[in-house]
């Protein structure tokens, strides 16, 4: 399989999204079992902090942590 | 990729001879994924978290800096735009991220399409008073921009060299300074700091401290505080009266905001631009007033 986040590294048993396997492979949404849900809280929160800073760069969020309907918007985007 | 891992969107067949789709609607995630690729592309951002809470039973609420620039446009001339805000993040009942509304600190009405928000990006790319590019600039750490003053954060103390403005808008002090660091071999600094009966060229935050200054010279070397600072900017020439009025301007907008001066606070003059500067709207000044227990999230 491909690479892992570092961050996932060491923090996959909070999430457990980073399980192996590369971006792209990870989010196929054909072949991939769906992610676990848990309880919002200090686990969601923990995924935020590790994923947010990637939204800019080239690993980019863990599309998989979204739903498919996702309601954007800011004061001057909808 | 560009902010897509993980994707499950359409397009990813690998296929390169489709024709471009058009932009999809943000409220899929496909147009979720696009606004950040755009934004990404055109816009170069600098994306700062500064924390994560729990807001209600399924929300969250982060908190960011975020800095921009236009990509296509060399460094030295493409206008710097800079963002603080929060986001509130909502997760359905599978438990994924199906809501994020963003506010910015600088606007009040945040609701879409909100002009006052388009006026406050207008001016970041209309302003021609920038901090010049090829020198050092004890920036400090953007932690929130609001319509009128910035709030930034010196982890650490600010280390000057410092000497008796004197008369004259601290001419007398210049020279002196200029000399101490210019035989050193250090690029001239910039802001140069008044305030407070002194005349300061910031040190470089890092690094073996200076040899001493000659002692006929004046000088002395310093720290000032760390700390949060508000940062109020006006432009032109930097004047006594015109220092005095930027003052009294931010007191007031901090007042207004609910934010505290720390009572040792110096006020400081900050000033970025030489005297090759001669156009007044692209000479860039601030007040520096230290905040007392300024609190990111309130």
């Amino acid at each position: 399989m491909g690479t892992r986040r570092p961050h996932d590294a060491v923090h996959g048993g909070v999430w457990r999204i980073g399980a192996g396997g590369s971006g792209t492979e990870r989010g196929n949404a054909a072949t991939d079992p769906p992610p676990p849900a848990p309880p919002l809280g200090q686990d969601r929160a923990a995924f935020l902090e590790r994923d947010l800073p990637h939204l800019f760069d080239d690993v980019g969020i863990d599309a998989r942590a979204y739903a498919d309907a996702v309601e954007f918007l800011d004061p001057i985007t909808k | 990729m560009r902010g897509e891992r993980g994707s499950a969107a359409a397009g990813e067949d690998g296929n390169k001879t489709h024709p471009p789709s058009p932009p999809p609607r943000y409220s899929t995630l496909a147009g979720y994924k696009f606004n950040i690729a755009a934004l990404r592309r055109v816009f170069s951002p600098t994306f700062i978290l500064r924390g994560v809470r729990q807001t209600g039973p399924r929300e969250l609420t982060t908190r960011w800096t975020m800095r921009m620039r236009v990509a296509a446009l060399p460094a030295s001339i493409a206008p710097a735009l800079a963002f603080t805000g929060t986001s509130v993040m909502r997760v359905d009942a599978e438990g994924k991220f199906c809501y994020h509304a963003d506010t910015w600190d600088a606007v009040t009405n945040q609701a879409y399409f909100s002009a006052e928000a388009a006026a406050h990006v207008a001016r970041q790319v209309a302003t021609l008073a920038r901090p010049p590019a090829a020198v050092a600039v004890a920036a400090g750490d953007l932690l929130r921009k609001a319509a009128k003053f910035e709030v930034r954060r010196f982890e650490t103390p600010l280390r000057v060299a410092s000497c008796a403005a004197g008369g004259g808008a601290g001419f007398a002090a210049f020279k002196p300074l200029v000399d101490y660091i210019t035989d050193r071999g250090v690029a001239m600094p910039t802001p140069v700091l008044g305030g407070g009966g002194a005349l300061r060229f910031v040190r470089p935050p890092a690094g073996a401290p200076p040899p001493p200054p000659p002692p006929d010279s004046g000088i002395t070397l310093a720290d000032l505080p760390a700390g949060d600072y508000a940062c109020g900017a006006f432009t032109g020439f930097a004047g006594d009266a015109a220092a005095a009025r930027a003052e009294s301007r931010l007191r007031a907008d901090l007042a207004a905001a609910g934010l505290s001066v720390a009572p040792d606070a110096t006020p400081f003059l900050a000033v970025y631009n030489g005297p090759d500067t001669l156009l007044p709207p692209a000479r860039l000044n601030e007040v520096w007033l230290r905040l007392q227990d300024f609190d990111l999230w309130a």
